[in-house]
Formats: structure tokens, C-alpha cells, sequence
């Protein structure tokens, strides 16, 4: 067989079943091409890390959702750059409009007090970490803990110690869909307008405060008694607690409140409760209020206790001894 | 007529293949050549420490966290205990270098005052800040054996990537 004939047995071969040979050749090409990538990618290996600065800590299947990270990013780090630097009032404007209200009471030099023990310096480092994220009414409101350190890479903390200071800073969207920050440990106000009362007493329970770890009552009290009429002054266990779904907790307050007969007056109860904890408060119970026929108080003028036989007479004969409750359930 | 015309199309077809398998064995040929030819020693030291840093970065890959840190620690110690002193000089964080230790002749006196020839390290404690680690390490003087002789140090470890860092320690 000559060369020639080869050749033409080829051609014709090729012709025949050139439909299946261009298959045969794409397949080929499809499983060089695969093989020749894969062969020459570079993988770059990752370091792993568990920091995870948007997932909760509190829960970790609960992390901010990624269009709001970066927004969230650049409002902390900005906040903190203009705190570095001393321009305080830039930074207390990025604040809501309520936070400023109810955390700093619209003065802002309560919020520079506050903030530079945080960041007393230039050279202050910060971290974030999601903490938890709550509802509070219909917005969802995601906490994060920063973190505030010296530059311990710049010291390699040589004749120090290591310490940080912390404070909650949180983020919601507002009606018209903004990112509204909150900072000062402060979470949210609430005007609760809740009220209770007897013939003696009226108890108006007008707004509370709630900070991430408090929640701070003020409460207005009418004594509509001639009499003086004894809230609290420690004579009695548990005298005002704020009632939670399976718990109690007392006031962190010491101070006496003893009412003037006819007098109309306005404190404040803070209660230790962390916003994310899950339970839920229900009631402010004042459970020993006492009407008086005589008071003399917890300790006489030259400021000696008062004998527990003469408080418990008093308390014996007061006119009406009860407990009243005010509901702060939202 | 036809025929001869298809017969002298696979003659072209078939002479193209020849043209491109030696053309083919020639580039081969002359890369095989120039690729061995003219290599110096930095040439053979760039490539070893691209396949040193290949092999860390792989194995580094394969480590939590914690045991990252204390590979970057320990490379560190390594060159002070090998007389590197450029080497562990090129691990420290600028603004510490200018803290403390603003040209390597300072920086090696002070590692050859204060560091053992030959130490141990045990690692107590670490400590996570955002993307900087802390850690509590305590140098023995595993020539002396004395248990006294012990000096504890921070050292304060960044990872931008693996086997990338930077570090500073507590001066003493």
C-alpha cells in the first residue's frame, strides 16, 4: 500500500465520521482545558480565625446582615477617629437625635466626660464585636461591644499592664431607612405613662431608660394624704423591686423616699438588667408603703439610729399599710 | 480533478503539523537551555525561600489561631537564639522600632544582654483584640536549668496574612 493510498483512506475516513470526530476533539479539548486550569490555579491558602466581628456573641447563629456591616464599619471607625482627635462635637453629632437626649441630656459636654476616659488619646485602638441584637418595638437593634486598648503593638506593652475599656454602641434604621447610632451604653427610652393610685397615693410611672446592662425608672408620686407616707427608707425587706417574669430585683438606689403630706415629687429607680437577656419586666412593685400617724425617720437630727422598738411602733400604728403595683410591661 | 485538489489540501494540512511539532521541539529545547544556564546563588536563595515561605504558608494554613501565633513567636526567638538579628529585626512593627529600638545595632545589644543563648519558651496565656494577639511567654534558660532564671514577656503579635506579621514585645 503506498503512501497516497493512506492518505486517501484517511480523507475519507475523516470525512465519513467527521461529525463524531469534532465531538471526540471538543471533548478532548473541554477535558484539556479543565485539566490545564486546574493544574495551574493558585489556591491561596486562608487564615482561619474565629473573630467574626458582625456575628453575635450572644447568639452565634445571629449576625447583622452584610448590606449594613460595612455602613456600620465606617460609622464606629469615624466616631472614634473624630474622639481621637478631640472633635468631640463631630462625634456627639453622629449620634440620634435620642440618644443625645436621653444618654447625655443634650449637653455635650456630658458626652466628652463620658467618652474620654474611653479615648484619652491619639494613639487609643479599637475592635468591634456584634454582642446581640433585640427588637425593641419594630426595628431590630444590633449591639456591638467596642473595645478600646493603647497601641500595645507600638509598646509591646512595656511597663504596662494589659486593660481595656468598653462601651456599647448600637444601630438601627429609622423610619426613612437611615442607620441611626447610639452610643453610651444606651439603648432605647420608652414613655410608659403607666399609673396606679388609692386614695393616699397616686404612683405615675413616666418614662424608663434602658441602658444595656440598667433600666432606669422615674417615677412621680402624689400624696394625697395629710400624712407623711413612707415609699422606702429600709425598714422593711424589698421595699421597691422591679418585677421580672421569673425573678425580682431590687433598686440600686439607697436613698429614703418619704413623702410630705399633700407633696408631689419625682425619683428615679435603676434596676440592674441586661436589654438582652431575655426576660421581660412586668411591674414596679412598692410593696411597704406605710401612712403615717408618726414618723421619725431612720435616724434622729444628730444623725444616731433611731431604735427598732420606736420604728416598729410607728410602723404598728400606722393609719394603712400596702403595696401597690405599676405596670411598665411594653 | 476533485480528488487531486482534497489530496493537495491534507499534503498542506500534513506539512503544517510537521512545521508546528519542531517548531515546538525547538522552543522546548531552548527553554531546557537558557533555564539552566546563568543561575546564581541569590537566584537558588530566592527560590528556596519562595518554597520555605510555600511550605510555611501551607502548614500555617493548617493551624488554629493560637498555634499561628506561637509559630510566629517562636520564629522570632529562633533568629535571636541563631545570631539573625536582621532577620527577627524585619519582624518588628515600625512604630515599636521607633519606640525602642531605633537602629538594629541597639536592638542586637539588647537582645544579647537580656536574651539566654539558648532558651526555652512556654506559652501561658494569649489574648485576642480585634486583629491583634497578646501573649504571656516566659523565656527559660535552658543552659542555666534554673528555674528562677525565667523572664516572662508580652509579646503582641499582627497577622496581615499567613506567614505575614509583625510583632513587639515588653522591653525589660
Amino acid at each position: 500500500m503506498q503512501f497516497t493510498d493512506i492518505r486517501l483512506k484517511m480523507i475519507r475516513l475523516v470525512k465519513k465520521y467527521k461529525k463524531i470526530l469534532f465531538i471526540i476533539v471538543l471533548v478532548w479539548g473541554i477535558i484539556f482545558f479543565v485539566n490545564y486550569y486546574i493544574g495551574h490555579r493558585k489556591v491561596v491558602p486562608k487564615a482561619t480565625t474565629t473573630y467574626e466581628p458582625h456575628t453575635s456573641i450572644m447568639s452565634s447563629s445571629s449576625s447583622t446582615p452584610s448590606s449594613m456591616t460595612s455602613e456600620i464599619e465606617q460609622k464606629i471607625h469615624n466616631y472614634v477617629e473624630y474622639c481621637k482627635v478631640g472633635d468631640f462635637d463631630e462625634a456627639y453629632k453622629m449620634l440620634s437625635e435620642e440618644c443625645r437626649e436621653y444618654a447625655f441630656k443634650n449637653n455635650v459636654n456630658e458626652f466628652v466626660a463620658y467618652i474620654y476616659d474611653k479615648i484619652p488619646s491619639e494613639s487609643i485602638q479599637y475592635s468591634i464585636q456584634s454582642y446581640s441584637n433585640i427588637k425593641v418595638g419594630n426595628k431590630k437593634v444590633y449591639i456591638y461591644e467596642v473595645k478600646y486598648t493603647p497601641d500595645y503593638l507600638a509598646t509591646g506593652l512595656t511597663n504596662e499592664t494589659y486593660s481595656y475599656a468598653t462601651e456599647k454602641i448600637s444601630f438601627y434604621r429609622d423610619d426613612d431607612k437611615n442607620l441611626q447610632m447610639i452610643a453610651g451604653n444606651y439603648i432605647y427610652h420608652n414613655d410608659i405613662k403607666s399609673i396606679s393610685e388609692n386614695e393616699y397615693l397616686k404612683i405615675d410611672v413616666v418614662d424608663k431608660v434602658v441602658n444595656y446592662s440598667i433600666e432606669k425608672y422615674t417615677v412621680k408620686f402624689t400624696n394625697r394624704s395629710n400624712n407623711i407616707i413612707v415609699i422606702a427608707d429600709g425598714a422593711e425587706e424589698n421595699e421597691v423591686v422591679l418585677s421580672l417574669n421569673n425573678e425580682t430585683r431590687k433598686r440600686a438606689e439607697t436613698e429614703t423616699i418619704v413623702l410630705e403630706p399633700n407633696q408631689v415629687a419625682e425619683y428615679e429607680f435603676t434596676f440592674s438588667k441586661f436589654v438582652d437577656d431575655g426576660d421581660i419586666a412586668n411591674d414596679l412593685l412598692f410593696s411597704s408603703i406605710r401612712v403615717m400617724e408618726q414618723y421619725s425617720g431612720m435616724k434622729d437630727k444628730q444623725g444616731n439610729d433611731i431604735d427598732h422598738e420606736t420604728i416598729q411602733s410607728e410602723i404598728d400604728n400606722a393609719i394603712a399599710k400596702f403595696s401597690m403595683q405599676v405596670a411598665v410591661k411594653e | 480533478m476533485k480528488k487531486k485538489k482534497s489530496t493537495s489540501k491534507a499534503n498542506i494540512v500534513l506539512i503544517l503539523v510537521v512545521m508546528i511539532f519542531v517548531f515546538t521541539i525547538v522552543i522546548i529545547n531552548h527553554r531546557l537551555k537558557t533555564n539552566h544556564q546563568n543561575i546564581t546563588n541569590q537566584d537558588i536563595q530566592v527560590v528556596y525561600d519562595q518554597m520555605h515561605n510555600e511550605i510555611a504558608v501551607n502548614q500555617l494554613a493548617e493551624m488554629d489561631e493560637s498555634s499561628r501565633m506561637q509559630y510566629y513567636v517562636s520564629e522570632f526567638i529562633e533568629a535571636i537564639e541563631n545570631n539573625q538579628y536582621e532577620k527577627a529585626y524585619t519582624m518588628l512593627y515600625d512604630d515599636f522600632k521607633t519606640n525602642y529600638f531605633p537602629s538594629i545595632n541597639e536592638f542586637e545589644s539588647y537582645c544579647k544582654e537580656t536574651f539566654p543563648k539558648m532558651f526555652s519558651v512556654t506559652y501561658e496565656n494569649i489574648e485576642r483584640n480585634g486583629d491583634i494577639y497578646i501573649m504571656w511567654v516566659k523565656c527559660n534558660d535552658a543552659l542555666s536549668g534554673k528555674k528562677n532564671a525565667a523572664v516572662s514577656f508580652n509579646f503582641v503579635v499582627k497577622e496581615n496574612n499567613l506567614n505575614d506579621f509583625v510583632l513587639s514585645f515588653s522591653v525589660k
